[in-house]
């Protein structure tokens, strides 16, 4: 073996490299509390010549206990932001304080109690307070549902700027670190390949990312979205994310948008926000899955409650004696228009229509322009189709999408009634073209926007507008059974096809009122069989008789269906005239009469007050947007909305689990790898110290060497 | 494993956070005494307790509800009673007026006191209950049911309600009726059914009445018809010295021949006539539509017969057979109601109980769903809080544990 290095030339390479790996192991010591501190481990080779080499530092690294990591960061991530958001809801749904079915019950027992004894002020003056209150628990989940929803917006904001800046260090880095390469090629840049690496984990946290090393460019890595698109190029290019509101602006969408140096034209990429994963993926996926249906759903129970009880009270009468009105106000609702369309100061609006609530759903509808506006005022064919929140269209029972192609006038103050139990209105013009989209959304804030239309006690319609007498003379045994009011619209100029036979004046329609121009409305039916009756008006005309009826159910219908002469055409033109009617039972006897009159002064009737306290327990709203068969009472919508937020969150909390302890497995993989352990260290420390004390025993030996050999010479 | 410094921190760090944590979730649920905090912890669960908690606080306004339609339903029957015992002192002062043996100051002094009973009857057909509304009156409530005119021609008690009444849930599936009309109760009164002459043609009638008005009661029911008048004439000809004919004037059906003799009782159908008559002579019997007399009107009718010394006997025993079928048809009407009143009472009984049931049930099902159960919560918590404590005990002798202490 040959050995040109002397003694000092190898001491003091040997001192050189123990001070080095003191170094290192000083530099591990120090940075134990480092974020994203990699162990350092210094190699030497043996120089030819004898001695030791220069040696080299690098980190101690697995690459695939890192991108294990940077995966399960993303879980995490993803599981963390959606878990965090969902809770927030759960909790505020599970508080008895603040929950609608706890209110709701106390409202109907309020009218309950009300209807024991109708005439009560007290116990009317009770329902309007539970209606107060009940009200402020929707209004207040309905505001805390869209303060969420604004909260959310902003999170995607200030999340995406985090990761747009995070996306912008891995690049410069990248860079970086090729210059630093260049620039030495002994120790790696470590220093910059930890923060790389540190960048990369954090923006790992914010969208599931892919991370490879550069085919061709060294130790530059490349960021790709889990979905493919790329974040960052090795080269130290780098695309960002785009906020975008196409069409709702309340609503933000992502896009990525290239970031070319000029002349190169930058184009913007749509991306699936809720396939993204991480902080902004779980983000996204709590707004579509979470919190957009619950606010629609809390919208649709609202819209269905106030509607029916409206409805309901329409076909009462009140305690001032009139004919009953609205209850709630359900709020309109505006169109959005979509940036693309032809003339965006035309727009389209919209209401629940009135006794509607049967067909709500908790959908959105887009509105599609189908043909050019012709005619005064313009009219055009329309396509309205069903959607859920994330812009997928709705399938019915048959996996067909919901949508409904109607012709529609473009008027203000005429609604076109459309599925869904909706009436849209259009701005005045000819202006629309084909192609125009608008989006509506009739259940999203109504929650927040639902308001009483009466405080007035009064105003709560226990009686109904009509009692039947029995007349005195009656032989039969023949017994009213039931009255049925369906509809109490007052229109004496019958323009509104929905008119009824309620005079709004205290009575019904005598001949002079009604659309007919000989007959009254039909208030009288006087036997001339067991089986046959006449109908009469109120000047005693025979408007129809009826032989051979079956049963003495719905004298009325009967009669508008077999009598002869037939039922006035004025009558049958009209959808619902009279709009009562009512059944007996028992054996009535030729002579017998039954006449219908106002219920004046009925005010202790409280026919109409049991219904509607009744309606607890009917099933109103549906449950399902595709199918309207599938109905549930108020109290099960509120339940089912509660249930599908805790196991949304429930689920949620298992994935957030399962991620954590998949990320501690993999966070101590790359730990024990990568991490400093002090005893170690330690004993590094004691044995490079000792090398190196070896090394300068090499050179006094060296000393004394050359001193033996100059004593020798003297 | 290579285990490194902070690999040690972290782990203890992590054990601790979770012992933490679930010890703090098993105390909440100690403190709150409920296992279900928010929807998430179980979200079938948390459904069904809304559901149960609204069946539940629905149960407690059912059995408001049914103290009401009790106390209600307790108020008729006690109006209805009273009703029952005046007229039935009523009925006993006319079957005392009928003997015939009584002077007008006798029938005056009974008159006083029909009149004092008379008063009472209306006044207990118009009973009010707590809130002032008038119970018998319909959907009318605010006003009278009945009015007593002294001065009309007829009808002097008059119902001035409606037909309206009443009902009130009391659970789900059962609504029970808790109001009776006034019309239905005390005006759809039969009167005694009745008959008279027409074309009367050379007969002279010395006494005529309904002897047996169940066997004429009868006759009246079967034959009555309210469509064709002339089906409830029938045409009495004396054929013959010893011979009436009795033919229907609608049908032409000769329907009966009896026997006759001037001046002694000839019975068709429990009316029995006597007369003076030749053959050849003739006339009509006919049936009178049945009339409907509420109680107050007929004491009142009776009251005004007492009162009037013009009556004779026969005109006056006539007022007494309709004063005593009144009294015993509105009584019967009266029965009825009663034990209308009384099933209902009866099955808001029944009902409330079943409602117990289905309430101790409900409690039950939600309390297990949502409560906690503190035998296993405590052992839980005392688990955790060894795990804790264990961890706690641990962690410093691990992390002391360093080379660096020995070099």
């Amino acid at each position: 073996m040959i050995r040109n290095a002397d003694l000092f030339t190898m001491a003091t390479s040997g001192l050189n490299a123990s001070n080095k790996l003191l170094a290192t192991t000083s530099n591990n010591i120090a940075n134990i509390n480092s974020e994203g501190y990699v162990r350092e481990r210094t190699e030497f080779t043996s120089r030819a010549g004898g001695g030791v080499d220069f040696g080299f530092t690098d980190r101690v690294l697995d690459v695939f206990a890192q991108n294990q990591l940077r995966r399960d960061t993303s879980a995490v991530g993803e599981y963390q932001a959606f878990n965090d958001r969902v809770e927030g809801i759960n909790n505020i749904l599970a508080t008895e304080a603040n929950s609608i079915s706890a209110s709701m019950t106390r409202f109907f027992a309020a009218l309950q109690t009300a209807t024991d004894d109708p005439t009560n002020m007290a116990s009317r003056d009770a329902v309007i307070g539970e209606a107060k209150g009940m009200l402020n628990r929707v209004n207040q989940l309905g505001d805390f549902l869209r303060a969420k929803e604004q909260e959310t917006e902003l999170q995607i904001q200030s999340t995406v700027s985090t990761a747009n800046g995070l996306i912008q260090q891995i690049g410069d880095l990248n860079e970086a670190i090729q210059v630093a390469n260049g620039n030495t090629n002994v120790d790696t840049p470590s220093k910059l390949l930890n923060q790389r690496d540190q960048a990369i984990l954090e923006l790992s946290e914010l969208v599931a990312i892919d991370v490879r090393d550069s085919s061709n460019i060294n130790s530059g890595v490349v960021v790709n979205l889990k979905s493919g698109e790329s974040l960052v190029l090795a080269d130290g290019a780098f695309n960002v994310f785009d906020i975008g509101g196409d069409p709702d602006y309340t609503s933000k969408d992502l896009k990525l948008k290239t970031n070319y140096t000029p002349p190169k034209q930058n184009t913007t990429i749509n991306i699936l926000e809720q396939k993204i994963g991480g902080a902004l993926g779980g983000v996204f996926k709590y707004r579509e899955q979470v919190l957009e249906p619950a606010q629609r759903d809390l919208g649709k129970l609202a819209t269905v409650l106030a509607d029916s009880l409206n409805t309901q009270n329409r076909q009462g009468m009140d305690l001032d004696l009139q004919l009953g009105g609205n209850l709630f106000d359900v709020a309109k609702f505006n169109g959005i228009n979509y940036p693309s369309n032809s003339d965006l100061s035309l727009g389209v609006s919209g209401r629940i229509q009135e006794g509607g609530s049967g067909e709500i759903t908790s959908n959105d509808y887009k509105i599609t322009v189908l043909t050019t506006p012709t005619g005064s005022p313009p009219s055009f064919d329309v396509e309205v189709a069903a959607i859920q929140t994330d812009g997928t269209p709705e399938l019915d029972n048959q996996n067909n999408p919901i949508t409904q192609v109607i012709n529609v006038t473009a008027q203000p103050g005429t609604y076109n009634r459309v599925i869904g139990g909706i009436e849209l209105e259009f701005d005045d013009g000819s202006g629309y073209a084909v192609g125009d989209e608008f989006l509506i959304q009739p259940t999203r804030n109504a929650a927040a926007n639902l308001n009483l239309a009466t405080t007035r006690a009064e105003d709560y319609a226990f009686a109904k507008p009509l009692r039947v007498n029995t007349s005195i003379d009656n032989l039969g045994d023949a017994e009213l059974i039931h009255t049925r009011i369906s509809n109490s619209v007052v229109d004496l100029t019958f323009a509104n096809a929905d008119a009824s036979a309620f005079n709004g004046n205290f009575g019904i329609q005598d001949s002079s009122e009604s659309p007919s121009p000989i007959f009254g409305a039909p208030v009288k039916v006087r036997f001339t069989a067991e089986d046959a009756y006449e109908v009469l008006d109120s000047d005693n005309q025979v408007i129809t008789s009826v032989t051979g009826a079956n049963d003495l159910n719905n004298l009325l219908a009967q009669a508008k269906d077999s009598g002869v002469p037939t039922w006035p055409t004025e009558f049958s033109a009209l959808n619902d005239y009279p709009g009562y009617d009512f059944s007996l039972e028992g054996n009535p006897v030729v002579g017998d009469e039954f006449s219908l009159e106002y219920n004046n002064n009925g005010v202790n009737d409280n026919r109409n007050a049991i219904e509607m306290a009744s309606m607890q327990q009917y099933d109103f709203v549906n449950l399902s947007n595709g199918q309207q068969s599938n109905k549930a009472t108020f109290n099960e919508a509120y339940a089912s909305l509660v249930g599908q937020v805790g196991s949304a969150a429930a689920s949620s909390q298992i994935d957030l689990e399962a991620a954590k302890v998949m990320q501690s497995q993999s966070s101590d993989w790359f730990e024990s790898t990568s991490g400093v352990s002090l005893d170690e260290e330690a004993a590094n420390l004691i044995q490079f110290q000792q090398s190196y004390a070896a090394a300068a025993r090499i050179l006094t030996t060296a000393q004394q060497m050359f001193d033996t050999i100059l004593q020798v010479a003297r | 494993m290579r285990v490194t410094t902070n690999l040690i921190f972290d782990q203890n760090f992590r054990a601790i956070n979770n012992s933490q944590g679930q010890l703090s979730d098993i105390q909440t649920q100690l403190a709150t005494g409920k296992k279900l905090l928010k929807p998430s912890d179980d979200p079938v669960g948390a459904s069904q307790v809304i559901r149960l908690t609204e069946e539940i606080d629905k149960i407690s306004q059912y059995k408001r509800n049914n103290d009401l339609v009790t106390n209600a339903l307790e108020l008729q029957e006690t109006s209805l009673r009273s009703i029952n015992d005046v007229v039935n002192r009523a009925r006993l002062l006319a079957v005392q007026s009928g003997n015939g043996i009584l002077s007008e100051a006798d029938k005056q002094a009974l008159g006083s006191e029909i009149e004092q009973l008379r008063n009472q009857v209306v006044d207990l057909m118009n009973t009010q209950n707590a809130s002032g509304e008038y119970i018998f009156s319909g959907y009318q409530s605010a006003s009278q049911a009945f009015e007593f005119n002294p001065t009309a021609d007829d009808n002097h008690i008059r119902f001035i309600g409606d037909n309206g009444t009443n009902s009130i849930q009391l659970s789900d599936s059962v609504t029970i009726q808790s109001t009776t009309s006034g019309k239905t109760l005390f005006e759809d009164v039969q009167a005694r059914l009745d008959f008279s002459f027409s074309n009367v043609n050379g007969v002279t009638f010395d006494d005529y009445s309904i002897k047996n008005q169940r066997t004429f009661d009868q006759f009246h029911k079967t034959n009555f018809d309210p469509a064709n008048p002339a089906n409830n004439e029938y045409q009495f000809d004396v054929i013959s010295a010893n011979q009436i004919q009795v033919t229907n004037v609608g049908t032409g059906v000769v329907v009966d021949s009896l026997s006759f003799e001037a001046g002694e009782i000839v019975t068709f159908q429990g009316v029995e006539l006597t007369m003076q008559a030749n053959s050849g002579d003739s006339f009509q019997l006919d049936l009178n539509r049945p009339k409907k007399t509420n109680l107050a009107e007929t004491l009142h009718n009776f009251f005004i017969g007492l009162n009037d010394p013009n009556l004779n006997p026969q005109e006056f025993s006539t007022i007494v057979d309709d004063t005593l079928v009144g009294i015993d048809n509105g009584l019967t009407k009266m029965a009825r109601e009663n034990s209308s009143v009384g099933a209902r009472l009866n099955i808001a009984e029944s009902v409330e109980g079943s409602l117990l049931d289905a309430e101790i049930a409900n409690e039950k099902a939600r309390s297990s769903i949502e409560d906690v159960d503190y035998a296993f919560a405590s052992s839980e918590f005392a688990k955790q809080e060894t795990a804790l404590e264990a961890a706690f005990a641990s962690f410093p002798r691990i992390a002391n544990l360093s080379l660096f202490n020995y070099i």
